[in-house]
């Protein structure tokens, strides 16, 4: 966890600021939150599923050096090559010269976080090769130069007339039509199918045994991805694999349900290897590349490995607070929400604030809402309690001291409340000092009667509303 | 480059998984509901409607080739690329299609890259490796004469369905394929492709077939 430029405070306050993308993330929000309680809510047996695969995925964990290697067999067997990349810049380095060395030209992409997490697309750019994004909302946040803002609806901030201004500019293509402006982007992406050289896509899931990459969507730009072209590079985090078809199935059984409210997406596919004798389509090279990028560290963690067992469904950003509220790009980092929170710090390269961690409400909906049974709140907590051990400002340090004394802590609340009313008002005009700034950040609860003396008027309001203030 | 990150990652895991704190791994996880449910043509007709693909049922070979014809013509169908397969061959497709005026294009007549091919022809029939009632899905299993792009890239896709290829659903297809050697590809076609990536707004038709039409062969 290093310390980083980025200001989470600041991005997220912009974030706050800006009323006409807070409409469009609600409305999405709330779309995909109606998606989910008509499936996962009216399935009768979603807890049994869940518990099901909670025990795949930590087979996954327990078993992950085995794995990969019967995988790496499995796959080689099927006529694959397998690539295995300690960082990002080395599966960035490794696949741009997969592609050099064929003399590549086009690239057509399925959507894949990993990608954005390796800075491919920059990558194959400084190479000279022209890559394009095929997933709609992932074409549109590369037309506009933008990072995705959700790990599952990329463009779920832009609003339909900002695509329509979009098009018209980068695409000569003049529509406000939702479903004319899918039909251009099909026109123009499916040009770029049938010339490419080589699909890049990203890997759900990949099962050790038979050594299958599967892949879920619902447009078919990755199937026609990974079917079109004459190369199909795989890209996948390590903890991506399972066992067995089996536990493949335990996990598609929480999957769809859990990321966009559907039993199966339209396209279900299960690549295995290249195209075999015979076959006169498909691809006649398939690489999967298998990225570490500090995994192996998160593994040997016993308190945050847990994070390993998330399937990147997206059901904890859609019920967090805070996501809600400032929406993916303020962040910083690739992963964003509860997930990323956790998962970006740990991570060698993914760009953001160290102490996204500090991101969170602790409300704990993301963990009652996940289905591999990560406890975000809980990890996200001991990651704060390291950063706090790593050092913190002189402000923080003297509360922390306070805090441990009682009789130090009433005699400091005593000065404060003869500060009171106008704590927060001072507080606000604090000169821009480390203490200033810790002044400056906080919002000061009414301090003029202790809270000792308050509690039992506060708890008699309490049992009349049946537990809410 | 690629050995020496291989062993370190590999290392590193297993040191990690020595370490304390992992729980052993439990017995293997079998299928939910392996096999069972129902499978028939109402049930899966049923599901498919709501996808976006359209379904009718022949009940005799006479009555499948009526429908290919009635299809071809409701579709505008000029040309036609098929599939090598016992299911096409059952109600002599190709013959009848041709018959009706449709340009066949056999998987022996495909170039050296198949999907560009591909872009003008107006149909692609196949048939299916099994079909799941629950889901309404189209299990394709590729091989030679049976190329992913036919049900790809042209704009409409025909796939007959023998009533013994039905499955219950993704578990008993999982069953299935556990028991063979695994095809290069398998796609679990569920609907017309889809997106809902510009504020949620739901469209048809994305980057597959922008229509799906499913015969059901009920003597078969």
């Amino acid at each position: 966890m290093s310390a980083s430029k980025y200001d989470f405070g600041k991005a997220a306050a912009k974030a706050l600021g800006d009323r006409e993308s807070r409409a469009v993330l609600a409305k999405a929000i709330g779309h995909i939150r109606v998606l989910r309680r008509r499936s996962v809510d009216a399935m009768p047996d979603f807890a049994e599923r869940r518990t099901r695969a909670v025990a795949v995925r930590e087979a996954t964990l327990a078993r992950l050096p085995d794995l990969l290697e019967t995988l790496e067999a499995s796959v080689t067997a099927a006529g694959g090559m397998v690539h295995f990349a300690e960082d990002a810049p080395s599966a960035a380095r490794c696949i741009t010269r997969l592609l050099t060395d064929r003399d590549v030209k086009l690239v057509v992409k399925g959507k894949s976080m990993v990608s954005e997490e390796i800075g491919l697309n920059e990558a194959l750019e400084r190479a000279g090769i022209e890559a394009v994004e095929t997933d709609l909302g992932e074409y549109i946040i590369q037309l506009a130069g933008e990072k995705p803002s959700h790990i599952l609806a990329p463009a779920l901030h832009v609003s339909k007339e900002q695509v329509s201004e979009l098009f018209d500019r980068k695409l000569g293509r003049k529509s406000t039509d939702i479903p004319e402006m899918t039909r251009i982007a099909r026109d123009s992406l499916r040009r770029k199918f049938l010339a490419a050289d080589a699909g890049v896509t990203g890997c759900n899931i990949a099962v050790a045994a038979t050594g299958t990459v599967i892949v879920l969507e619902n447009e078919g730009n990755i199937r026609l991805s990974a079917s079109c072209p004459p190369i199909h590079i795989a890209l996948m985090s390590l903890e991506k694999v399972v066992g067995t078809l089996a536990d493949a199935a335990a996990v598609l059984d929480i999957l769809p349900p859990s990321a966009t409210g559907q039993t199966l997406p339209v396209h279900l596919s299960l690549f295995t290897g290249a195209r075999r004798e015979g076959e006169r389509d498909g691809p006649r090279e398939m690489h999967l590349v298998i990225l570490d990028n500090g995994r192996s560290k998160i593994l040997a963690d016993p308190l945050l490995r847990s994070i390993l067992k998330c399937i990147r469904c997206g059901a904890c950003l859609n019920v967090c607070p805070v996501y809600q509220s400032v929406g993916g790009h303020a962040y910083g980092s690739v992963y964003p929400g509860p997930m990323g929170s956790v998962l970006s710090p740990l991570l060698t390269d993914a760009a953001g604030d160290a102490r996204q961690p500090f991101a969170c409400t602790h409300c704990a909906a993301c963990a009652a809402a996940c289905p591999a049974g990560i406890d975000h709140p809980a990890l996200l907590q001991e990651m704060r309690r390291r950063l706090s051990a790593e050092g913190t400002d002189a402000a923080t340090r003297a509360f922390a001291a306070l805090a441990r004394s009682p009789w130090m802590f009433a005699g400091a609340a005593a000065v404060a409340r003869s500060a009171d009313p106008g704590l927060t008002r001072v507080a606000g005009m604090a000169p821009d000092s480390p203490v200033g700034r810790f002044l400056r950040g906080r919002v000061f609860p009414g301090l003029s009667r202790p809270f000792s003396r308050r509690f039992k008027a506060l708890a008699r309001r309490l049992s009349r509303h049946g537990g809410r203030s | 480059m690629n050995a020496r990150a291989r062993s370190a990652i590999l290392s590193r895991l297993r040191a990690a998984t020595a370490g304390p704190g992992l729980p052993r791994p439990s017995a293997p996880v079998g299928l939910r509901r392996p096999g069972r449910g129902v499978a028939d043509f109402e049930t899966f007709a049923a599901v498919l409607a709501t996808l976006g693909p359209t379904f009718e049922l022949a009940r005799s070979a006479e009555e499948a080739r009526t429908a290919l014809i009635g299809t071809a013509a409701r579709h505008e169908v000029k040309t036609a690329v098929r599939w090598e397969h016992p299911d096409l061959d059952a109600v002599d497709a190709p013959s009848v299609l041709a018959g009706a005026g449709v340009a066949m294009i056999a998987p022996e007549e495909l170039p050296d890259r198949v999907c560009p091919s591909l872009a003008a022809v107006d149909m692609g029939i196949t048939g299916v490796a099994y079909a799941l009632c629950a889901t309404g899905s189209l299990i394709l299993a590729a091989g030679p004469g049976r190329e992913r792009g036919t049900a790809l890239v042209p704009r409409l896709h025909v796939a007959l369905v023998p009533r013994s290829r039905l499955l219950p659903d993704l578990p008993a297809l999982f069953d299935r394929l556990a028991g063979q050697p695994m095809p290069s590809a398998v796609n679990c076609v569920s609907g017309v492709s889809s997106t809902g990536d510009i504020e949620f707004v739901y469209v048809r038709g994305v980057h597959g077939p922008l229509a799906v039409h499913v015969i059901g062969l009920d003597w078969l």
